[in-house]
């Protein structure tokens, strides 16, 4: 589904991607991981074609990502690190909005269901997001995701930030989306996230994959210390 | 510690490309404003000149004729044009640049430079006090709205609160730091005015002119300097600083300038052309008070002169009555018309006064004030040269008169030579607000500025000690 | 399609729910009203003037006519004529107001309105004239008319509200999101552009049009009139709106797009226009009228010399008794006298028409100017008009010697009515209509020159710059 291939990206001097190679299949969540600047959001970036790539390959369901803009960007959903919202706008109706760009329309009460699912209590839905905590915000994030019904999924360090009970409730509906088929990419710092939801887990170290770890290979592994040596090696 | 703060805050101001490059703009345009002002005033004065000699050669190539006719054909006096102007024209381009001076007429002045324009004499043209006045102020809150908002502002101030140094001692620094700036800026000013004096052979009250001048232009851009400072210290994030501050030059330096003057000529209104012309004739034909008819006076000017030569016929008397009716005359239409412009000007006094009592509003109105005052280029000045032109033609008007009155009675008028009448008639120099007039009427728009001044540096002393709660 | 309705509707809302929206509405209201109203109370001064002199003219007529009935009551068998008449009254050709003249007081101040002269002694055409009293100051600080409201201070408003139209969604975190969208960036702005610029500009210009309506007592306006003012003020409010959008694909902060608009508006209505008027001023710098008034006066001391040489005509007794042949004479020494005074005049007239051509071409340089230049046109108080109504005057002066000459045919002092009835009378002709259609054209034109620079300006930088931050180094 996401398919990256001798991905290049450079910044003035600084190389920020090497020769990267991804895919991440349906049904699948990929987790990568890498110190700051490593290349993780970089890589995302190059995914939702806001950056363009100074060599290589990013395609989206078979489809190039500079040749068919809209049409990759209709198979994607996109959780920022930040997900930051309009303040004067209810949670319902920030959700109407980006599901409306997206391509979406639904009617009040599903608009109610969708954030009732990622866990957002029933008041909260027509109150302004000016006075969301962090979290809330990233629970509308998420709603916008799920409401575009996309066939990948983009993920910016989204735990970042969260409770460990709403991490936790996140990690159960990307396991419900994966059952759904949806493909996840999910740039992050959070070992133990990684450790518990993915798939596959990459490890980056400026701007090239250092280690690929399969399913199995992260269950048996202690990935604190693969993770450490693969920043050494 | 303040002296370290200074010098880093002119590091910082200096390292900005943007503030350096509009800094440097602002002072080279602000400079060819001033030469191309210089040059200006140098071509007036030279056309000036060329036309007092064309008007006394055409004076007394008119010869031997009727001396009332003389009256008639007049003479003109030209505005003269002070040097300062180069520095801010004022009103210069508003008010008519000569006047006709002529027998039963005071003339209002004519041939204002923005006469006769397009579109393009709805904009106001840059000079060096346009620079000053409307441009400095915007590069002033351009350097300064980021000094203490913004993140990485904030982040800085919590360091060097952190390392002890008292807020207001901070907020200090860095106000003599930018202020030299400004004091650097006008410094090139001046020094360039003080050239163009010194080449033009200005007289000594000039140079203090300018001094004050710039004294004032000093008070006006740190009273921006200081606000913005204050405003700086008193928002976090630099969005809302910048904004507010460009919210306030807008409307302190564009917008209450431009209503002010409407308004104050709202409720001081003054009449149009036609309507002044039409009061001037009523009062001249039916007296002042409007109860003395023209005949009714004619009649008791012929009583009076009988009675004085003691004769009982117009046709005994030793003089010319012809010239003794055209000298009362004379003296009648012009306290008509003195009275009837002193009406007209005190509308104008109101006026500023009204404008300067809207000085709170705007630090840039007690300023326009000031540097037009100094300048000589203000009402005051142009009424001072109305005066002047006024006395002469009131004497070479009645001069003429008297030759009538000598001349043969009950004989057509004699021809004589008028220039030579005239010769006797001192002609004022024109050039007649001394400095200490210039400072009774500005002192108060001084005080003014003072008060801007010492109001912003207060607010911004006041922000500072804000600072430890908002960092 | 579908997706710019969307981002229509959003952008509407998100502006209904601002509090900076009402706030500056009704500041922009009130701001409008003031100069609608300040512009109506002008014209209706100036309207007040211009009444004032038909009256006093006709008072004059009417003394005149008083004295004539006198004359002819004192001398029996006294006979007169059209044009003796015609050659006994004051004349005072006036410029009417247009009905949109609250609109814009332009160059009303700047030329004359009037001109009072008589047949027999036109001199006066020549005498520089006031065209008002007003405090010089109140010159000096600019009128504060709609004109101005428009020119200066709707792109200000416009700003306010456009100014971060993209980098308030950067700031604010949700361009990332927005561009995650199937949605070209092309659309999102397209969409902002129509809510914000195209709702506020709409906004704006309907208060602009109320105020002018309601307050600025221009109700005899015709359509086509406000129609064009109505064009005018949204292609210009455009401009701005385009202006807002580049400065928001090129620039990167809320702070320095502030920073950039506030420049570009500065520049646009006060440095650009400064610089032309110096440009003007130092190519072709202002006539001398000091120069011009002692030339007048060599030439009529010229003239007087000229008379005196000529020894008056020895008359015979029929001449005494033919005051025609007297008006004649005085025509024929008039006539010359005006000819040769013609070329200082022409001369004066010749530089300050260069300088105002010259001034009139370079006003397409600033949108500000050429739009100032529409409004003006528009209000009726141009240059153009005013300098067409001086040249009408002069005409008629020149015809009504011909006038009286053509019309010396003796009547009873029965026909004094009739004769009084007959003067001409002055009725300036409105510079042709294609004339004002084609300036108004020409700086649309400009406009729109402007607009589509400032459309490529934007189009390529949609495609070419990044319009999210990247978070990588």
């Amino acid at each position: 589904m996401l398919f990256a291939e001798k991905l290049h990206k450079r910044y003035g001097s600084t190389v920020a991607l090497h020769a990267l190679d991804l895919s991440v299949a349906p049904g699948e969540l990929y987790a990568l991981l890498g110190p700051n600047g490593a290349g993780k959001t970089t890589t995302i970036n190059c995914f939702l074609g806001f950056l363009a790539p100074d060599g290589g390959r990013v395609t989206i369901d078979g489809l190039d990502v500079g040749q068919h803009p809209l049409e990759t960007k209709q198979r994607l959903a996109y959780i920022p690190e930040q997900v930051n919202l309009y303040g004067h706008f209810s949670a319902a109706e920030n959700l109407a909005y980006f599901a409306q760009l997206g391509g979406h329309h639904y009617a009040p009460a599903e608009l109610r269901e969708l954030l009732a699912a990622v866990g957002l209590q029933p008041e909260a839905h027509e109150r302004r997001v000016s006075g969301f905590s962090k979290g809330m915000r990233q629970k509308v994030g998420i709603a916008i995701a799920l409401a575009k019904r996309a066939k990948a999924l983009l993920l910016d360090e989204p735990t970042s930030g969260l409770d460990p009970s709403a991490s936790h409730e996140f990690s159960q509906l990307l396991a419900r989306l994966r059952g759904q088929g949806v493909a996840i990419l999910m740039a992050t710092h959070d070992l133990f996230r990684a450790k518990e939801d993915a798939t596959r887990v990459g490890i980056m170290r400026r701007g090239t994959l250092v280690r690929e770890l399969s399913a199995g290979e992260i269950r048996g592994t202690d990935l604190e210390r693969l993770y450490l040596e693969a920043m050494r090696a | 510690m303040l002296s370290t703060i200074m010098r880093h805050q002119w590091q910082q101001a200096l390292r900005d490309q943007r503030v350096r490059w509009l800094a440097i703009a602002l002072i080279l345009a602000g400079l060819a404003a001033l030469l191309s002002g210089l040059a200006r005033q140098q071509r007036l004065s030279a056309e000036r000149a060329e036309a007092i000699r064309a008007d006394a050669e055409a004076w007394s190539r008119q010869g031997v004729v009727d001396p009332h006719g003389a009256a008639h054909f007049g003479r003109t006096a030209f505005k003269p044009i002070s040097l300062l102007s180069a520095l801010d024209p004022g009103l210069l381009d508003h008010i008519g640049s000569l006047v006709r001076l002529e027998a039963h007429k005071q003339n209002v002045a004519s041939g204002r430079p923005s006469d006769a324009g397009t579109a393009l004499t709805a904009f106001v043209p840059f000079t060096a006090a346009s620079a000053l006045q409307i441009f400095a102020p915007v590069l002033i809150i351009l350097t300064g709205f980021g000094v203490f908002s913004g993140e990485a502002a904030r982040q800085i101030l919590r360091l060097e609160l952190a390392a002890g140094i008292p807020p207001r001692v901070l907020l200090m620094g860095r106000f003599l730091a930018l202020g030299g700036g400004v004091a650097g800026v006008l410094g090139l000013f001046g020094l360039a005015g003080a050239v163009g004096l010194w080449l033009t052979d200005a007289p000594a009250p000039d140079f203090a002119r300018l001094g004050l001048l710039l004294v004032g232009y000093g008070a006006y851009l740190l009273t921006f300097l200081a606000l913005t400072l204050g405003i700086s210290a008193l928002c976090v994030s630099a969005r809302p600083a910048l904004a507010g501050l460009l919210a306030f030059w807008l409307a302190t330096v564009l917008l209450v300038p431009r209503i002010g003057p409407s308004l104050s000529a709202q409720v001081y209104p003054v009449p149009s052309v036609p309507v002044f012309a039409n009061q001037v004739s009523e009062s001249i034909d039916d007296g002042l008070d409007g109860h003395d008819p023209r005949h009714t006076r004619m009649d008791r000017l012929r009583a009076r002169a009988m009675a004085q030569y003691g004769v009982t016929r117009i046709e005994d008397l030793p003089v010319n009555f012809g010239g003794l009716a055209l000298e009362y005359g004379e003296a009648a239409t012009t306290r008509a018309y003195q009275q009837h412009f002193d009406a007209l000007f005190t509308n104008y006094e109101r006026q500023s006064r009204l404008l300067q009592a809207l000085s709170p509003l705007s630090p840039r109105l007690p300023l326009q004030g000031w540097s037009a005052g100094l300048a000589e280029t203000d009402f005051a000045a142009h009424r001072a040269f109305l005066q002047d032109a006024e006395q002469y033609r009131y004497a070479f008007v009645q001069a003429l008169n008297q030759a009538v009155v000598r001349s043969t009675p009950g004989q057509p008028r004699a021809a004589v030579r008028v220039a030579d009448i005239t010769a006797e008639v001192d002609r004022a120099a024109g050039h007649s607000v001394t400095l200490g007039e210039t400072w009774r009427r500005q002192w108060s728009n001084g005080v003014l500025l003072l008060t801007w001044l010492g109001f912003s540096v207060g607010f911004a002393l006041w922000a500072a000690g804000r600072l430890h709660r908002l960092s | 399609m579908n997706a710019l309705l969307t981002v229509v509707r959003h952008e509407l809302r998100r502006l209904v729910r601002d509090r900076a929206t009402p706030v500056l509405a009704l500041l922009f209201a009130a701001i409008c009203v003031y100069a609608a109203w300040n512009g109506q109370r002008w014209a209706g001064q100036r309207g007040e003037a211009l009444r004032q002199i038909g009256i006093d003219l006709q008072e004059s007529r009417d003394d005149s006519r008083a004295r004539a009935a006198a004359a002819a009551a004192a001398q029996p068998g006294r006979t007169f004529s059209q044009g003796s008449v015609s050659a006994s009254v004051w004349y005072q050709p006036t410029l009417p107001l247009r009905p949109l003249a609250p609109l814009a007081i332009g160059q009303a101040d700047g030329y004359p309105f009037d001109v009072r002269f008589h047949p027999v002694s036109p001199r006066t055409l020549f005498a520089p004239r006031e065209a008002s009293l007003s405090n010089p100051a109140a010159l000096a600080a600019g009128s504060f008319d709609l004109a101005f409201v428009i020119v200066y201070l709707l792109p200000v408003f416009l700003l306010a509200l456009t100014y971060d139209l993209w980098i308030g969604e950067r700031d604010r975190g949700t361009a990332r999101l927005l561009l995650a969208q199937p949605v070209p960036p092309q659309v999102l702005f397209a969409g902002k552009a129509i809510a914000l610029g195209g709702t506020v500009l709409l906004g704006l210009a309907a208060l602009v049009g109320l105020a002018l309506l309601t307050f600025g007592g221009a109700g005899g306006v015709s359509g086509p009139a406000l129609a064009a003012l109505g064009g005018t003020v949204l292609l210009y409010g455009a401009f701005w709106v385009a202006v807002a959008l580049a400065v928001n694909v090129w620039v990167r902060h809320a702070a320095g797009a502030a920073l950039a608009c506030g420049a570009i508006w500065l520049g646009v209505t006060a440095l650009l226009p400064a610089l032309l008027t110096a440009a003007v001023d130092f190519t072709h710098p202002a006539p001398s009228s000091a120069a011009y008034s002692n030339r007048l006066r060599e030439v009529e001391l010229e003239r007087q010399d000229v008379r005196r040489q000529q020894a008056p005509p020895a008359r015979s007794t029929a001449e005494r008794e033919d005051r025609n042949a007297a008006l004649r004479r005085t025509l024929t020494q008039v006539a010359e006298d005006m000819a040769a005074y013609a070329p200082v005049r022409d001369a004066f007239r010749s530089r300050e028409h260069a300088r105002r051509n010259l001034a009139h071409d370079l006003r397409f340089a600033s949108p500000a100017t050429a739009v100032q230049d529409s409004l003006e046109r528009l209000a009726g108080t141009d240059a153009a008009r005013a300098v067409a109504f001086q040249e009408q005057a002069w005409d008629f002066a020149q015809g009504l010697r011909a006038h009286v000459e053509a019309h010396l045919t003796e009547a009873p002092p029965e026909d004094l009515p009739q004769l009084y009835a007959g003067v001409s009378v002055f009725r300036f002709t409105e510079p042709p209509a294609t004339e004002v259609r084609e300036a108004l054209a020409a700086n649309a034109a400009a406009l729109l020159s402007f607009l589509i620079a400032l459309g490529t300006v934007i189009g390529s930088g949609i495609q070419r710059t990044r319009l999210v931050d990247e978070d990588a180094p």
